[in-house]
């Protein structure tokens, strides 16, 4: 008998689901007729058309059939007759439906939009993960990274005082730039209007969004703060399925915003973060009245629609297409307003089909990009968004979420596309004049246009040893040579392992590392270099343009590096990482 | 009343028995689904230009009779899926008036529009309920989706659009169908259907307007639903 | 403040980070392969060093409901007793919780450790409900402060409300 051979773990999600049953999920699984029509809906069944398995319905059968097998009449007395016998018995079968639930979906719910009869099978497959997770069965990456959640407050593990660190970084480039002892970012401002909110991948690899995003509010002339803790809006809970790490991660964020008094949570652009934040997340916590939230988009939009800012749109003249998350659009309703901004701030939109609530995802969503095993498959469903972006002719996708920017990224490259991903906040920043905006210290002058550029210094890595660790020859002349312009005396490896051998003999300041090489590939060499004693402690900062690296960030076998670039590499920005890597890792030591 | 024959009468009150089991156990069920507590969204609506949960309930209710709504009905191919979907239903419809009407007024189906009308939809949903078992065996992926309650009620009710189509031709008295027996039949099957769909996938369409309510109120509120297209 | 005292010993509620107290030791719900991993154990390695895992590798494992001890690298604590409680729902969560704390104890009071600290072992990632794992910490630490030792006060880290309502609720309980 089935019931007889169901292990602990079995027996413990089945009491799991009956806590996640109400009416609505139990409609969804009662009401599913196996039709078959949410079939083409899903960009894994176009991709794979071969592969039965990835039709939507298949996917939800999965939870179906526990919850037929425990809670419904003619599941529990015949349990053959309504497919309820297929149901997960051994811990073996638990990594298949792990498979299943992590590894051929991501949740973006468009076929739930499809359904004839409603069934929103997204949040059936989410359940899935729910239960799995909760007996620890899930890809190493999500279990990383929710743990990091749990414990450190965000998804990549950023210490508090890395994080400080990077906003200070932020914040003096930006009165550089500015020339302006105003123009910088408050911290823990008791009282301000606007609590603004990021994802850590910001603070970690993409630091110049929260710099353009604090120009934008310097320039509209907001009173704003960033928070020292629950600052990010992101929720490995949506992706996990557990209800509790979501309803943890929200609440850190509605105590931190009441704590300091704002009127409102503005959440940077990421797709998930504001679905998570702004809806799912009151309903985690148990929020009764939860505190006004919207997206960074919204507020840009408003800034520019009051004249609290001016924009020029021909600074953005690139052919633009938008890509939609499916979290902002499908999840938040959240499509008309990017547009309305995009075409403000740029010259040449042109529209993607299908779009807006029935977009397709990026393939980077349901927190696939934390999941490395899967990576082959994920670029291989990315084929149907790759030839949507390709038909638009857009040499620019613009996007408001940063998990989209690094799923399109690898698409872009995987499918050879010519075009980049931006987000709004770029080209908001990117479109800003300056000249008849109202300032909030008048009497300091300010450049008429600004331009993002990190600080010119004549030599800023004089004195320091770089190790360029890259296969291919142009790309290694090629930091070399600016690695050599900015001051600092460079040494080189073409493979993993002549690299290990340098920086044992060279101990070098930073090593510059590509990941993608024949023979000892860049990840392995990272994890040797962090795991040899001589070497552990060198910062590493990655230069690649492949998928690589998701996996030591999230699978983080070792202490992740230190940076990260991809390429094609923009100089100034390699020689920024690079000087603010080494002043920090001064700072630390002292 | 109409004069019927002893074995047609014992038919007849086991049909009108199978359909008062039915009721009882469709309310059991009805008690059962709304025994699960209804989630709330506490979040403030998403997008105050487009958010109404009472107009996504509303349309995502009438979305069976919107084929423009979906994605998969808006298609071609999909279309034609639809049109084969609306004269299967409709067909069942048919084939219910026909059970019930002929057990106390046999003569309204011998009306020549009534009838034919009766007859076109039975005979159209069988061919229909003919072609879904080949796509439900034939294809790979609906045979592996499908469980042994998706064939049999496919198939008994491939069998009871046949009877009833007998049953139909009997009462008008055409195609030569002259033996009663089609009709006692088909009151049976039609009283374990009454009796089986309860227990079975195609009491779908009881929980039909409770899974388009909550999407449509559920996706209406983030204001995403209706879809808006361009 | 949260506390019980418990002769002239103290169980005590705190808000504090826990990798970044000053106590003699802290408490790490390490896994069996003793790795430290993400969350806590990615803030011990990157402030306290990647002398800790290797001390860690060297001790090779830690069966559930043990504890082994490691020296603290830079940190402010002295040690860090990495403590392998129950994880993700599996069988006897209340018995392995418990035998986790006392051996976490045991080894505390073996290093001669004065001020202790506990995360809430498990209430995150590991699914141990916070009811239960509340009332267990609590009930076997102050039975320990009750049998005399060196330890004079044990602190439970929980920054977050969610765990610092069930835990003040328990401590108080029995106060």
């Amino acid at each position: 008998m089935a019931n007889q051979a169901k292990t602990h773990k079995i027996k413990m999600m089945e009491e799991q689901l009956a806590k996640k049953l109400n009416r609505q999920v139990v409609g969804s699984l009662v009401g599913c007729v196996h039709c078959g029509m949410c079939d083409e809906s899903c960009h894994y069944v176009l991709a794979f058309p071969d592969d039965h398995k990835m039709t939507p319905s298949y996917k939800a059968d999965q939870v179906r059939k526990l919850f037929k097998a425990n809670h419904d009449w003619t599941g529990s007395v015949f349990p053959w007759w309504v497919g309820a016998d297929k149901v997960p018995l051994s811990d073996d079968d638990l990594e298949t439906l792990k498979d299943i639930a992590f590894g051929t979906c991501t949740n973006c719910r468009r076929c739930t939009l499809s359904c004839p009869m409603g069934v929103d099978t997204a949040t059936l497959n989410r359940i899935m993960r729910g239960l799995l997770s909760h007996v620890g069965v899930m890809p190493e990456g999500v279990r990383v990274v929710s743990k990091d959640q749990w414990e450190i407050g965000n998804q990549m593990g950023v210490l508090k005082e890395d994080y400080i660190d990077t906003i200070e970084w932020m914040s003096e480039e930006l009165e550089e730039d500015l020339g302006h002892a105003e123009a910088t970012i408050p911290m823990e401002k008791k009282g301000a209007k606007i609590m603004y909110c990021i994802n850590p991948r910001e603070v970690k690899y993409d630091p110049r969004t929260i710099k353009e995003a604090a120009l934008i509010f310097w320039a509209a002339g907001e009173d704003w703060t960033m928070p020292d803790e629950g600052w990010d809006n992101t929720n490995f809970g949506l992706f996990s399925g557990d209800d509790g790490l979501g309803g943890a991660c929200a609440k850190r964020e509605y105590e931190k915003a009441r704590e300091l008094g704002v009127d409102k949570i503005v959440i940077s652009e990421c797709g998930h973060g504001f679905r998570s934040t702004r809806f799912e997340g009151v309903n985690w916590a148990g929020e009764s009245e939860p505190v006004p939230m919207e997206s960074s988009v919204m507020t840009m939009l408003n800034y520019v629609r009051e004249g609290k800012i001016k924009v020029d749109p021909t600074k953005n003249p690139e052919k633009m297409t938008f890509h939609d998350s499916c979290n902002n659009a499908r999840s938040g309703g959240f499509f008309e307003e990017p547009r309305e901004l995009l075409n403000l701030v740029a010259m040449d939109f042109q529209e993607m089909y299908p779009n807006r609530a029935e977009g397709f995802c990026c393939t980077g969503g349901g927190g696939a990009m934390s999941m490395s095993e899967y990576t082959p498959r994920r670029l291989e469903s990315a084929k149907i968004k790759a030839d949507q972006i390709r038909a638009t002719g857009a040499k620019v996708v613009v996007t408001s979420c940063h998990n989209c920017v690094d799923g399109l990224n690898d698409l872009i490259k995987h499918y050879k596309l010519d075009c980049e991903v931006k987000q709004l906040v770029n080209l908001v920043a990117n479109a800003l004049v300056l000249d008849e905006v109202e300032k909030p210290v008048e009497e300091v002058a300010v450049p008429e246009e600004i331009t993002v550029k990190p600080v010119a210094e004549a030599e800023p890595l004089a004195g320091r040893k770089i190790l360029v660790v890259d296969d291919e020859e142009d790309v290694r002349t090629f930091l070399i040579t600016v690695f050599e312009d900015a001051g600092a005396e460079v040494i080189s490896a073409a493979d993993g392992n002549e690299a290990i051998a340098m920086a044992r003999e060279h101990l070098p300041d930073l090593i510059s590392l590509d990941l993608s090489m024949p023979g000892k590939d860049g990840v392995e060499t990272f994890v040797e270099l962090r795991s040899t004693a001589e070497t552990e402690e060198i910062p590493v900062c990655v230069v690649t343009g492949h998928p690589e690296f998701r996996q030591v960030i999230y699978d983080r076998p070792v202490p992740p590096p230190e940076g990260y670039l991809g390429k094609p590499v923009d100089e100034d920005k390699l020689v920024a990482y690079a000087s603010h890597i080494l002043e920090h890792r001064n700072e630390k030591a002292n | 009343m109409h004069e019927v024959s002893p074995a047609l009468h014992t038919a007849e009150v086991v049909h009108w028995i199978a359909l008062v089991v039915m009721a009882i156990v469709y309310t059991m069920r009805i008690r059962w689904l709304l025994s699960f507590k209804l989630a709330k969204d506490k979040s403030a609506p998403g997008n105050p230009a487009q958010s109404n949960k009472e107009r996504g309930a509303r349309h995502s209710l009438f979305n069976v009779a919107m084929p423009w709504s979906m994605e998969s009905t808006r298609n071609p191919k999909g279309f034609v899926f639809y049109l084969s979907f609306v004269l299967f239903h409709l067909g069942v419809v048919a084939g219910i008036i026909l059970a019930f009407v002929s057990t106390i007024a046999p003569d309204f189906l011998r009306i020549p529009v009534v009838g034919w009308t009766v007859m076109t939809l039975i005979v159209g949903a069988l061919l229909v309920s003919l072609y879904r078992i080949g796509r439900r065996t034939l294809r790979p992926l609906m045979r592996l989706i499908s469980t042994p309650d998706d064939y049999f009620s496919l198939i008994m009710l491939t069998v009871w659009f046949a009877v009833g189509a007998a049953t139909q031709a009997y009462l008008m008295g055409i195609w030569g169908v002259t033996n009663g027996v089609f009709q006692i039949v088909y009151l049976y099957l039609t009283s374990f259907f009454l009796l089986y769909v309860p227990f079975s996938k195609i009491s779908h369409y009881l929980y039909y307007p409770f899974t388009r309510t909550y999407i449509g109120r559920a996706l209406g509120h983030r204001g995403s639903y209706p879809v808006v297209r361009s | 403040m949260v506390e019980r005292k418990i002769g002239d010993k103290n169980l005590r509620l705190v808000r504090e980070d826990i990798t970044e107290m000053e106590v003699d030791a802290f408490v790490f719900d390490i896994t069996e392969d003793v790795k430290l991993g993400s969350g806590f154990g990615a803030a011990i390695q990157q402030r306290g060093g990647i002398v800790i895992q290797k001390e860690l590798d060297e001790i090779g494992g830690c069966p559930t409901g043990e504890a082994v001890v490691t020296e603290a690298g830079i940190l402010k604590a002295d040690w860090i007793i990495h403590a392998n409680g129950p994880k993700f729902r599996e069988e006897d969560e209340e018995g392995k919780l418990r035998k986790t704390v006392q051996s976490a104890l045991a080894r505390a009071e073996e290093k001669g450790v004065k001020r202790l600290a506990f995360p809430p072992m498990g209430t995150g990632l590991y699914q141990v409900p916070l009811d239960l794992c509340s009332r267990v910490m609590v009930k076997t630490i102050s039975d320990h402060l009750a049998e005399g030792g060196t330890l004079e006060e044990v602190l439970i880290a929980a920054p977050d409300n969610r765990e610092f309502d069930p835990f003040k609720a328990q401590i108080q309980e029995g106060a």
